[in-house]
């Protein structure tokens, strides 16, 4: 499963967004709309909504080992790892400022 | 997790960061090459984890030390400190070293100026004054834990469901069961409330004590406080004998009380004081009674708003409504439906004596589309009717055809049973379970509509003036199809259009009922309702009719020809 993630971050021409969360402890409605509108903040953006326990190992390999997190890479690098529990705006101008939500 | 001190100032002058001193805070600073994180301080609770004392890892690389946890401290230390982003409420999950699984949340900030304390044993390494990272850690072991239990079971005390808003609920559940604190359990009705306060008090140290229900609503105002409080003998017409009320008899356990937003106000004043020193006398009695009793409540009402128009009290709101659940509505609960219609129909096959019955995936999408107003009560009855009607192993889409029709019928506005059965009879049913004395004319698939003459099945041992359920073994169609996806088409007559009841008919059935208004109106054929509608038409009063003879039969002033017609086939009086 985290294969696919892999190949993805690898194959995509743009931004992929991996957002890690545990479902039993974040299920939050803010949590879940920021999850749910990663993908239409960018033109070329890819998200992927996974769950951490089900991707531990993988999640290791970019140190991250609690939820949320929000890993954003580019041309198959990671370019942001944001911890914790962010606000939509907060979220949208760490994005922005990374030039995260640019096409390439 | 140990009690938080009071802060403490560590270091002083205008560039030095006050750093207050909480049991829950471990400080990591830099080495002089920035090469490493070094602990700089770390609560004893945080360095059991890894099964060494504060002392022995004070000083240390964290990257140095084994374990799960401080591999994850030393990710946020770094991060924090690169780029200076805080981090809040970061969930890590671990195993610590006794091997018990642990979960903290982390909070951590960059500082500048940190200056190390002057016993710290990390100055031989580090500067001593400099970038700091602060993580506040939560041990949220239990909560977490419980959440994990409560999702692991799909079933939890009857209730049923694995979506996220089921698992607060059951988490709510786990947290406050224990607790004697009173709770308000609010939710549309058909939700569950009821298995959500048994469930309380089964998670409850009271779980071996009784469980006491009472419905606020089914109780009249003049009754309810007997029945809450019992009464003495002869404190009223009636009492005969004194009564225990349902507090003395939940003594020691738990009273639910449901819909207690339609509580009688009088009662809410005696339920205060019983809520604040669990003291009350019962009806005509002089003695003050002590009980012992948790008190769980449910609304479907916004008790807020009942508050805000006067028709609760709000010091009983604000004494009850130390802990709320709100148990959600069933379209809310995303991918718990499935679940449900399993349990469901588990629950019928044991019933029945059937097996291996399910829904269709068709069949489910449709439920799934359907906004459920009676929420799981309305799904396990729709359940059960088309189960009764079926009868094959797969429940298909086309099972719920009539369904469809009475719920589009009824969101579409007022219930009128009248005109439901017109639209029934006028709409191409897929199958309908016919009324025993009436003609049916089945087509089956296949045959170009070949007809099945035989009567309707019924299930052994039923009634025989029920329903027929089933369609006769021999009476299939070719391809054989059993199940209601089967495209059965049942034609039926149209519902006579009952004639105008005149003066005279009226008189009559009153004068051979004896003056008694429901026997006449059966002996019409007709609802009370429906008798009384056309008297009141006719200008006729009921104490003109009771007991008075009919009225003689040409010359009665009855002009209408139908009426005439009807009266011919009548026996003369």
């Amino acid at each position: 499963m985290s294969e696919e993630i892999e190949q993805l971050i690898r194959s995509h021409a743009g931004t992929v967004v991996v957002h890690l969360t545990e479902p039993i402890l974040h299920g939050d409605p803010e949590t879940e709309g920021i999850a749910a509108e990663l993908g239409q903040w960018g033109t070329d953006i890819s998200v992927v909504h996974a769950v951490f326990s089900l991707h531990r190992d993988w999640a290791r390999k970019y140190r991250v080992h609690g939820t949320p997190c929000t890993l954003v890479f580019r041309a198959g690098e990671l370019r942001l790892r944001a911890k914790g529990r962010y606000g939509r705006g907060q979220l949208h101008a760490l994005l922005e400022q990374a030039g995260l939500l640019e096409p390439l | 997790m140990a009690d938080r001190p009071e802060p403490t100032e560590l270091s002083s002058g205008p560039t030095h960061h006050l750093v207050p001193s909480f049991s829950d805070l471990v400080v990591l600073v830099p080495t002089r090459e920035d090469l490493l994180l070094l602990i700089e301080r770390i609560p004893p609770w945080v360095s059991e984890w890894v099964g060494k004392t504060p002392r022995e890892i004070e000083g240390q690389p964290i990257s140095a030390i084994a374990g799960e946890i401080a591999e994850a401290l030393a990710a946020v230390g770094e991060d924090v400190l690169a780029d200076g982003r805080p981090i809040e409420d970061y969930c890590v999950e671990f195993t610590d070293t006794t091997g018990r699984d642990r979960a903290v949340m982390i909070a951590a900030h960059r500082v500048e100026n940190y200056r190390l304390a002057p016993a710290s044993r990390a100055r031989e390494r580090a500067n001593e004054s400099g970038p700091a990272v602060l993580l506040h850690l939560q041990d949220v072991s239990q909560s977490v834990h419980l959440r994990r239990r409560a999702a692991g079971v799909g079933s939890f005390h009857g209730l049923i469901g694995r979506s996220q808003a089921m698992l607060e609920v059951f988490y709510k559940i786990e947290v406050y069961g224990p607790t004697d604190a009173p709770v308000v359990v609010s939710g549309e009705t058909g939700t569950g409330k009821e298995l959500v306060a048994r469930a309380l008090h089964e998670r409850s140290p009271r779980r071996d004590r009784p469980f006491v229900a009472v419905n606020c609503t089914a109780l009249s105002e003049d009754l309810f406080e007997s029945e809450l409080f019992g009464h003495e003998r002869g404190a009223f017409t009636g009492a005969v004998r004194s009564h225990k009320g349902r507090f003395e008899r939940a003594n020691t356990g738990t009273l639910f009380l449901d819909e207690i937003g339609d509580m009688p106000q009088r009662t809410q004043a005696k339920l205060l004081r019983v809520l604040e020193q669990g003291i009350f006398e019962r009806v005509g009695g002089e003695r003050e009674e002590h009980v012992n009793v948790r008190i769980l409540a449910a609304t479907n009402l916004s008790l807020e708003q009942a508050v805000a128009v006067h028709r609760f009290r709000s010091d009983l709101y604000h004494r009850l409504s130390v802990l709320r659940i709100h148990v959600p509505p069933l379209r809310e609960r995303e991918g718990d439906l499935p679940v449900l219609v399993e349990h469901f129909l588990e629950i019928l096959n044991e019933r029945y004596g059937r097996k291996g019955v399910r829904l269709t995936p068709d069949a489910l999408r449709l439920l799934s589309e359907y906004h459920w107003p009676g929420n799981v009560r309305e799904l396990r009855n729709v359940l059960e009717r088309v189960y009764v009607e079926t009868p094959g192993q797969a429940i298909g889409r086309n099972a719920f055809t009539e369904w469809v029709r009475e719920r589009d019928y009824l969101t579409a506005g007022g219930w009128n049973l009248e005109r439901l059965e017109t639209q029934r009879a006028a709409a191409p049913a897929i199958i309908t379970p016919a009324r025993p004395d009436q003609e049916y004319r089945i087509s089956g698939p296949g045959a170009g509509g070949q007809d099945f003459p035989q009567p309707l099945t019924r299930y052994p041992g039923s009634d025989p003036r029920s329903f027929p359920l089933a369609l006769p073994h021999g009476a299939l169609g070719p391809e054989g199809r059993r199940t209601m996806d089967a495209a059965y088409s049942v034609e039926r007559p149209l519902p006579q259009k009952p004639k105008p009841l005149c003066e005279e008919t009226i008189r009559r059935a009153f004068a051979e009922a004896h003056g008694n208004a429901t026997q006449a109106a059966r002996s019409l054929g007709v609802h009370k309702a429906t008798l009384y509608r056309h008297m009141k038409a006719l200008g006729l009063q009921r104490e003109d009719l009771a007991g008075a003879p009919a009225a003689p039969t040409p010359t009665s002033g009855v002009t209408d020809a139908e009426s005439s017609e009807t009266n011919d086939h009548e026996p003369k009086p």
